[in-house]
């Protein structure tokens, strides 16, 4: 019977626009709809009420949304940490393009990268000295930021910042 | 001939589907093997409209299954094959109103067919703010402001 009711709800609806009734969706499926969302979404729908708030903290729901989401997405490193839609991988864009974009991740320690730039000219310039070693002035000295990639569990993403010299002569 | 299976909506109205569009819900693929389905399937749950909906996907699905693995090794060189024109289809599908992407989501969930069921959900919330959430929900905010701005910072990773 909860069918008609519903169907009749609809018709009411459709007369008139705003109908305050509650559509009362069941917990199981609105965990069902958070489970198919991505994590910022997640997130922001925690403000939504209490009871999404819970259900998206409740024990088993990161493993859920793992499941479903799984090796959805492909992890780069190299210069920064950088994502790619595994899902779009193989697939052709509307004129059989494949249009895949790699995005620059945002993570804690994440250096600014001029900042760093400007911190280590400044060392170059003023005593020519790194740590312990001097500089030899007739070296190019190349720093090259990588992000090594450590290891990962259940999609938490284990990665160090490192700063690699290579120094290359003129000779 | 394939066999037919008769699904019978809430409003009493009698639906024949191959079996094979049958099958795409679980549900159904259960009921199937285990040989209850003489007589048609009776959906009290599920209307007419929304039916004949859940159907067209099955169908469209089905056919698109089947056309995939007759061109299996048919893909041209960037990869791109009908996938795509089954994607574009699926949007083009759930643009429908409101209250029957909702009955749409009910039915995938109760027929359990997977892919339904996540193209609705992942529809219905798509870009929406918290506000259009709980109005598309009729959820009355049940946090007093205070507790709003704490989960909200506790959350500014998913703000930004």
């Amino acid at each position: 019977m909860a069918v008609t009711k519903r169907e009749k709800r609809r018709r009411e609806e459709s007369k008139e626009e705003a109908s305050s009734e509650s559509l009362e969706l069941p917990p199981e499926i609105i965990r069902e709809i958070l489970l198919r969302l991505p994590a910022k979404s997640i997130g922001r729908f925690r403000c939504v009420s209490k009871l999404f708030c819970s259900l998206s903290l409740d024990q088993g729901f990161a493993k859920s949304h793992l499941d479903l989401t799984i090796h959805r997405k492909l992890i780069i490193s190299g210069h920064n940490l950088y994502t790619l839609d595994f899902d779009g991988i193989g697939d052709g864009g509307l004129e059989g393009i494949v249009d895949l974009v790699a995005v620059e991740l945002n993570y804690p320690l994440k250096e600014v990268p001029s900042k760093f730039d400007e911190w280590i000219h400044r060392i170059i310039r003023e005593d020519a000295v790194v740590g312990n070693e001097l500089i030899d002035l007739n070296t190019e000295l190349y720093l090259s930021k990588c992000v090594q990639f450590i290891g990962y569990s259940n999609g938490l993403v284990c990665a160090s910042n490192s700063w690699i010299w290579l120094r290359r002569s003129h000779q | 001939m394939s066999k037919k299976i008769i699904f019978e909506s809430s409003e009493g109205e009698s639906f024949e589907v191959d079996e094979a569009v049958a099958l795409e819900c679980q549900t159904i693929k259960n009921m199937i093997e285990d040989d209850c389905t003489d007589g048609g399937i009776p959906l009290a749950n599920v209307n007419s409209a929304t039916l004949t909906k859940v159907i067209d996907y099955c169908k469209k699905h089905v056919e698109a299954a089947a056309a995939a693995e007759a061109n299996a090794g048919d893909k041209d060189i960037y990869g791109a094959n009908k996938d795509i024109e089954l994607k574009t289809w699926d949007e083009e599908f759930v643009k429908v109103d409101q209250p029957l992407l909702f009955d749409l989501m009910l039915a995938a969930n109760f027929l359990i067919i997977p892919g339904l069921l996540d193209l609705t959900c992942k529809t219905m919330m798509r870009g929406k703010t918290v506000l259009q959430i709980r109005e598309i929900f009729h959820i009355k905010k049940d946090y007093t402001d205070a507790e709003e701005a704490e989960v909200r910072k506790e959350n500014a990773w998913a703000f930004e």
